[in-house]
């Protein structure tokens, strides 16, 4: 208490309009060092995925049902500094309400861990895709911070547009499908019915062998 | 071979001709087409490879699939139960044969055990190649118009029969060791079980080291991929060539150990009972 009160002694002898001008001065310096402080300390993998641009090749597909299409998305560093440990990685997701949609169906390799980036440089990567529900389908890519930290960036909808339709002419599968059984299944009776003649001859016969 | 199955006197004279194990292959063909369960097995695969084919043709479901996808469930199916029928059969041969009490016939002919054994084993396998041929049909008709017909016989023919020694040598080796008809035929399926159980374990689990090591080791996970990589993926066949190398393995080693092993153990009691 008294070590206070001998700190607070030379601040009563300070002109009465200087004192609050000094304060915001020091809280104004000790706000920017904060700021600043916070800017160095936050990780540059955030810092990099902010300065991140994702375009794609493509915004519309038409495409049948179970058909594969590609496409090449590309990111660009739009920062001062390289970007690195960044992830890329695809998504999928029905626009119309209704069916449901895994994207793990859909691409079997979903996720891309990215080299650094240069400044001003762009990487291009390529996503191969199987159209595997139809309807109206939303596609994108988003590059996020492998620190998980900040927010993901991601690039423009490709808009695919996944037509239904049969891969199989079905014309002739019942004939197949009942002939061949039917087929078997009369030869195992034809045999079955051999078998029980032969048995139903011979009976007589020994019958007769033995009298 | 049943008892009552004995060569008849007309067929006498081309017996003492033939080899012993082409006789007792001659003896197990009639004991399992003309008066066994050859065709009724037959008869029910099928009726599940029609269902099967009959659903990917309709079923919207089901169709969204490429044919080449189609014809490989199809080939994998055709492969997985034709390889069931070959095991069933082989784990009843000799357990079988003690049960119903013709093993002792069997064991005082003048024929060597090994040639037994070689008999018995290429019996079971005719009935993975009926299973093929009816097989053809159901592939003609997913794959016509893709040129994948061909190609997905080969490859049937090439792991299926791998896969078909494998599984025949297995089951003669266990019918052989087995008390009996029923402990043979219940420990040959829970083998079997066992050997398809991999391809449940999640994806994920597929992916990593230990789990592609165990399918790869596994020689009916193994030939399913082999199947799946070429038919559906596109890949030739060379470039996943390595999964074939435990299909091939065990279908040898346990083709051989049956042949030698199993006849060696073949007694009226099973050894597991001594």
């Amino acid at each position: 208490m008294s070590r206070a009160r001998i700190a607070r002694a030379p601040r009563q002898g300070l002109p009465a309009a200087a004192a609050p001008a000094r304060r915001d001065r020091v809280i104004a310096f000790l706000c920017l060092a904060l700021l600043a402080t916070a800017a160095l300390l936050s990780p540059s993998s955030a810092r990099a995925a902010e300065q991140i641009a994702v375009s794609v090749d493509k915004t519309d597909v038409s495409v049948g049902l179970g058909e594969h299409f590609s496409f090449t998305s590309t990111i660009t560093n739009q920062g001062s500094g390289p970007a690195t440990d960044l992830v890329a990685h695809l998504n999928v997701v029905s626009l119309a309400k209704g069916p449901y949609v895994d994207p793990e169906d859909w691409s079997s390799r979903r996720t891309q861990y990215l080299p650094p980036i240069p400044a001003g440089e762009s990487l291009t990567l390529d996503w191969e895709v199987q159209a595997v529900n139809p309807g109206s389908i939303g596609v994108y890519v988003a590059v996020l911070p492998r620190d998980g930290s900040g927010r993901p960036i991601t690039g423009p909808t490709i808009h695919a547009d996944i037509a239904q339709r049969q891969t199989l002419n079905s014309d002739g599968v019942l004939p197949l499908a009942l002939g061949i059984p039917a087929l078997i299944g009369l030869l195992a009776l034809g045999l079955r019915y051999e078998r029980r003649r032969g048995r139903t001859a011979e009976a007589p016969e020994s019958g007769t062998d033995r009298g | 071979m049943a008892a009552s199955e004995q060569p008849s006197t007309a067929s006498v004279p081309s017996e003492r001709t033939a080899r012993p194990w082409a006789l007792v292959t001659a003896h197990e063909l009639r004991d399992l087409w003309l008066a066994g369960r050859g065709l009724p097995l037959i008869f029910a695969f099928s009726l599940l490879l029609s269902v099967i084919t009959y659903l990917a043709a309709t079923n919207q479901a089901l169709n969204f699939l490429e044919q080449r996808e189609a014809v490989n469930l199809l080939l994998q199916v055709a492969v997985a139960v034709g390889a069931l029928l070959v095991l069933l059969t082989a784990a009843d041969s000799v357990s079988g044969e003690r049960e119903r009490g013709t093993l002792e016939t069997l064991l005082v002919t003048p024929v060597p055990r090994a040639q037994l054994m070689a008999g018995k084993l290429l019996a079971a396998l005719s009935i993975w190649f009926v299973a093929l041929a009816v097989t053809v049909p159901y592939v003609w008709f997913l794959g016509r118009g893709v040129g994948v017909v061909a190609e997905a016989l080969i490859l049937g023919v090439v792991v299926g029969s791998l896969l078909a020694v494998f599984l025949a040598g297995l089951g003669l080796l266990v019918s052989v060791l087995a008390s009996s008809n029923r402990v043979s035929l219940s420990v040959s399926l829970f083998l079997l079980l066992a050997l398809f159980a991999p391809t449940q374990l999640p994806a994920g689990a597929q992916k990593s080291w230990a789990g592609e090591l165990l399918l790869r080791v596994n020689p009916l996970t193994g030939g399913e991929h082999y199947l799946g990589q070429i038919l559906v993926s596109g890949h030739t066949w060379s470039q996943d060539a390595s999964w074939l190398v435990s299909p091939a393995v065990t279908a040898v080693a346990f083709g051989v150990a049956a042949i030698v092993v199993g006849g060696r153990s073949m007694s009226l009691q099973g050894l597991m009972s001594r």
